[in-house]
């Protein structure tokens, strides 16, 4: 017994370093996403005191059918999603991997342009174009004469249409990504062996191309899942799961809500799970020297012009919403009622942001909060992704996926779990009670945001040969010293790149933020909600604006500076 | 199986030429190489053969077969791409299977015709391995059966050793020969190793940006290489500037390295003009060590002695500074050492003279 506890401890002494190191990504990841999801589960299984599945019954056979109306609706939501935005991206980037037509360039840094919106704002913008009182449903009403307007966005289609046109990017990256990196004399051999066009497509590209399909879509149906600002703004009397677990908290009924919360998690684990295993079957990327793809130039006048003018549409459509934005960002508040048209425009807006305290401290609210979750993504990633590339340890697999799980859980559901756990003096808040203070949105962005950092600083961990470290240990640096001089500098862009797009999604962030916030650290996102109820258009698309300009800033240092490639930011 | 013909092809890509006004005829049977420097237009021409690049100007023949326009996938060619281009979603199986597959074959010939290449490319029992888990002379062999499974009218191979390692690449030469003459099937093969063009061709071209410079057998290429690039691509040579000095029945007389010699008109390329500066050309194996001054003689100082085994190389300085490499069998002249004055002999009949020098690249 004596000598067994020594042979492990001994042990233990010769790994002291990663000892040392996985203690603190231990603390974290049990203390702010093991346990708070463990809580969540508990009150789940109690109900008037007892223990039992009582409240799970319910969910399923209860008096009134509505939380698995929910449920169904949810996935049925997120099946049309996934099918509308396969349609979009995918003939996109077939078009555009495989054709050469003036302005291609231009159509292709178009197609990622939704990505530049958060949730809410994508949502918000669309609101403003295609609403009931929207600019394009008036502009429609006014040219045919009609006395009603002749559509608005709401219900299962006008979620669609936010959902397809922000998500049909994933299709879009993956398939580019994937088609770059196929081999183009592969489907020559094909041709080359008397197979069709079609043919080639139909048993060599598409089948090529299944990975990533499967890839694009496990990853549209997880966020579409989880989507809650357009169910939010268009649902209607529209029941989706994720808006239930608000719902249930607004009333007061946090049992209830715990279940959703559970249901949705086993729905998002079960996915992450599968995507897991499906992305270490099968890797069709066979890596070879010198690929080099080819784009046929469309010489057909007709089909030119006609990919043109279809490019310039598609360049319309996907932009209208940064405009609109921007248009409405200078309407000032009460100019714009009745008429077809805004009429008035002016700084009005952007003044009262930089002067009108209570308008600048949402902002001020978000750049803080954003930056402490940052800083802490920034310490947590280094040390979870060095440990997960570069050392070995038993469990690594489960510290692997404990590390995706924030990403994967719905926001919704890391809100309840954090409210859970510390609406209540618990031992990882310190012996404090969080939700209620300052301290609970940071957190949560935080939580959220870890697999954004440790991501990409893995990517550049795992390019980084073991031999530097060996190196320079063998030249007399100290472990940490080899890390800090020799390590760190080398997956800075990496790291860097990941803390950036962190803090722009943390900057932006609304569906944990209105679950958790006070009155005192309400972020843009919570103030724009505010601006919307109060028909305030003008200060809202400002605050919008901000956020745009903020991400489009970030993007564009990511790709110059830190060399990122848009499909990496996935 | 099937000749082809190339008539006046050019082919322009934007504003580069990839290959002018060729004129070529694959025969019947041949195993025929496409030969020269990367960029050169040989995998151009390969691929106009296999259609994926069509021509800007002039006709080509598969047999009597006009071909131009056609598309890739009614040409009938096999081809065997430089990574082999295996599918790799399917196995060795499907993958030779394939070009069977499209042709609409009953499944029980196609089994028995794939069965039958791969065992004559010695893959039995590797029918249901994936690609990934194959070695690459293996893979290698699955795009050889692929191609040649289908009966192409003509096999193409694009570099298809360049990927294997030294070992392997002498081994694979000798399987594709075998493969070519068990099946009788005109093979065009393209290549920029000079060693693989030599010992594997019954006919070679040679190729320079875009221009086929010379078109004939190993042995012609190499004694009687028509300019001075080809003399120095395909193999080594000693090129030196040379005067023409005069003219006189079947030899014209040059001077160069302050040397006197004497070349078979034959042996000339284009007019030799008196006062013309052209180059001499001679093969450092062709050049003799002699003891004494003569005709087509010159006097050298060993500068550098290699003793490689089967073959000294020599390097020596002629008296005005010119280089001059000589390779001399091992049975013969032992014992040179360096800083020795010597004679080298030039023999007249082994001599070129090209107009230019052919610039490398």
């Amino acid at each position: 017994m004596r000598r067994k506890a020594e042979i492990v401890l001994r042990h233990v002494w010769r790994n002291r370093t990663t000892w040392i190191l996985l203690l603190p990504v231990l603390f974290v990841l049990i203390g702010y996403v093991l346990y708070p999801t463990w809580q969540t589960f508990v009150n789940s299984i109690r109900f008037n005191g007892h223990w039992g599945f009582e409240l799970y019954r319910r969910f399923f056979t209860g008096d009134s059918l509505s939380n698995l109306e929910a449920l169904w609706n949810s996935v049925y939501l997120s099946l049309l999603s996934v099918i509308f935005s396969a349609l979009i991206g995918v003939p996109l980037a077939l078009i555009f991997h495989r054709y050469d037509f003036p302005g291609r360039r231009l159509f292709q840094m178009a197609a990622v342009m939704p990505m530049v919106l958060p949730s809410l704002v994508g949502v918000m913008s669309f609101l403003f174009l295609y609403g009931e009182s929207g600019l394009v449903t008036r502009t429609v009403q006014h040219l045919l004469g009609l006395s009603t307007p002749p559509f608005t966005l709401s219900g299962v289609p006008g979620i669609l249409l936010v959902h397809t046109y922000t998500m049909y990017v994933y299709f879009y990256l993956t398939v580019s990504s994937a088609l770059q990196g196929l081999n183009p004399s592969v489907e020559e051999a094909a041709v080359n062996l008397g197979a069709g066009p079609w043919t080639v497509f139909r048993k060599i590209t598409l089948p090529l191309l299944t990975p990533s399909l499967i890839a694009a879509s496990l990853l549209v149906f997880m966020t579409s899942m989880a989507s809650f600002s357009a169910p939010f703004l268009l649902a209607g009397g529209y029941r989706v799961l994720s808006l239930q677990i608000y719902f249930s908290k607004l009333n007061g009924d946090m049992q209830m809500a715990a279940v959703q919360s559970v249901i949705l998690s086993v729905v998002s684990i079960s996915f992450l799970l599968f995507m897991r295993w499906h992305q270490g079957r099968r890797d069709y990327h066979i890596s070879e020297k010198g690929v080099s793809g080819w784009r046929r130039e469309v010489r057909n006048p007709y089909v030119k012009w006609m990919l043109v003018f279809l490019g310039i549409l598609m360049v319309a459509v996907l932009l209208l919403p940064h405009f609109t934005l921007i248009l409405l960002s200078f309407v000032p508040e009460g100019t714009w009622t009745y008429q077809t048209y805004p009429t008035e425009f002016s700084l009005e807006n952007y003044i009262l942001l930089m002067k009108d305290p209570s308008i600048w401290e949402p902002i001020r609210n978000s750049l803080w909060m954003a930056a402490l979750a940052t800083a802490g993504n920034l310490l947590f990633g280094v040390l979870t992704a060095y440990l997960l590339v570069k050392r070995k340890f038993r469990g690594k697999n489960l510290l692997d996926i404990l590390v995706m799980l924030p990403w994967a859980l719905p926001a919704t559901v890391v809100a309840m779990n954090l409210i859970f756990a510390f609406n209540v003096p618990a031992f990882f808040g310190f012996g404090h009670v969080l939700v209620g203070t300052f301290w609970i949105l940071p957190l949560a962005y935080f939580i959220r945001h870890i697999p954004l950092v440790v991501r990409p600083t893995s990517a550049a961990f795992a390019q980084l040969d073991d031999s530097l470290e060996e190196a320079a240990r063998n030249l007399g640096a100290g472990w940490f010293t080899a890390f800090r001089r020799v390590i760190l500098p080398l997956v800075l862009p990496g790291m860097m790149a990941g803390a950036l797009l962190a803090f722009v999604t943390a900057v932006g962030e609304f569906v944990s933020s209105v679950l958790l916030y006070t009155i005192d650290n309400r972020p843009i996102s919570i103030e724009i909600m505010n601006q919307l109820r109060m028909f305030n258009l003008g200060q809202a698309s400002a605050y919008a604006v901000y956020q745009i300009l903020l991400i489009a800033l970030v993007m564009f240092v990511s790709n110059r500076f830190l060399g990122v490639k848009m499909q990496n930011t996935l | 199986m099937s000749s082809v013909r190339f008539e006046a092809i050019t082919k322009r890509f934007q504003d580069v030429i990839g290959v002018a006004n060729l004129n070529l005829e694959i025969r019947n049977g041949e195993f025929f190489t496409l030969l020269g420097p990367s960029g050169c237009g040989k995998t151009t021409t390969l691929r106009m053969i296999a259609g994926f690049t069509f021509p800007s100007e002039g006709r080509i023949f598969l047999g009597e077969r006009e071909i131009t326009s056609v598309p890739p996938h009614k040409r009938n060619t096999g081809m065997v791409f430089q990574n082999y281009a295996l599918f790799p979603h399917m196995t060795v199986m499907e993958n030779v299977a394939f070009g069977l597959t499209v042709r609409k074959l009953s499944k029980p010939e196609r089994t028995k015709r794939v069965k039958d290449i791969l065992q004559r490319v010695r893959l039995e029992g590797f029918e249901d391995r994936k690609i990934s888990e194959l070695s690459g002379g293996q893979q290698q062999r699955v795009a050889l059966a692929r191609a040649l499974v289908i009966r192409p009218s003509i096999l193409l191979l694009d570099e298809p050793l360049s990927n294997l390692d030294a070992r392997l690449r002498e081994e694979m030469r000798s399987e594709i020969l075998a493969l070519h003459r068990s099946f009788g099937i005109t093979t065009v093969y393209v290549t920029h190793d000079q060693t693989e063009a030599l010992t594997m061709s019954d006919r070679i071209a040679v190729f320079q940006r875009g221009t086929c410079q010379q078109v004939g057998t190993p042995e012609e290429i190499y004694q009687s290489p028509k300019n001075a690039f080809v003399a120095s691509f395909v193999g080594e040579t000693n090129l030196l500037p040379a005067t023409v000095l005069k003219r006189e029945g079947d030899s014209v007389l040059v001077c160069a390295a302050s040397a006197l010699f004497e070349v078979p008109v034959t042996a000339v390329e284009g007019e030799a003009a008196v006062g013309e500066t052209m180059w001499l050309s001679i093969r450092p194996e062709a050049v003799e060590i002699v003891t004494g001054p003569g005709s087509n003689t010159i006097s050298v100082t060993t500068e550098l002695i290699q003793f490689m085994g089967f073959s000294i190389h020599c390097t020596a300085k002629a008296e005005d500074g010119t280089r001059l490499r000589s390779l001399i069998l091992n049975h013969r002249f032992q014992g040179m050492k360096e800083g020795e004055a010597l004679f080298f002999h030039f023999p007249a009949e082994r001599l070129r003279l090209f107009a230019q020098r052919g610039e490398e690249e």
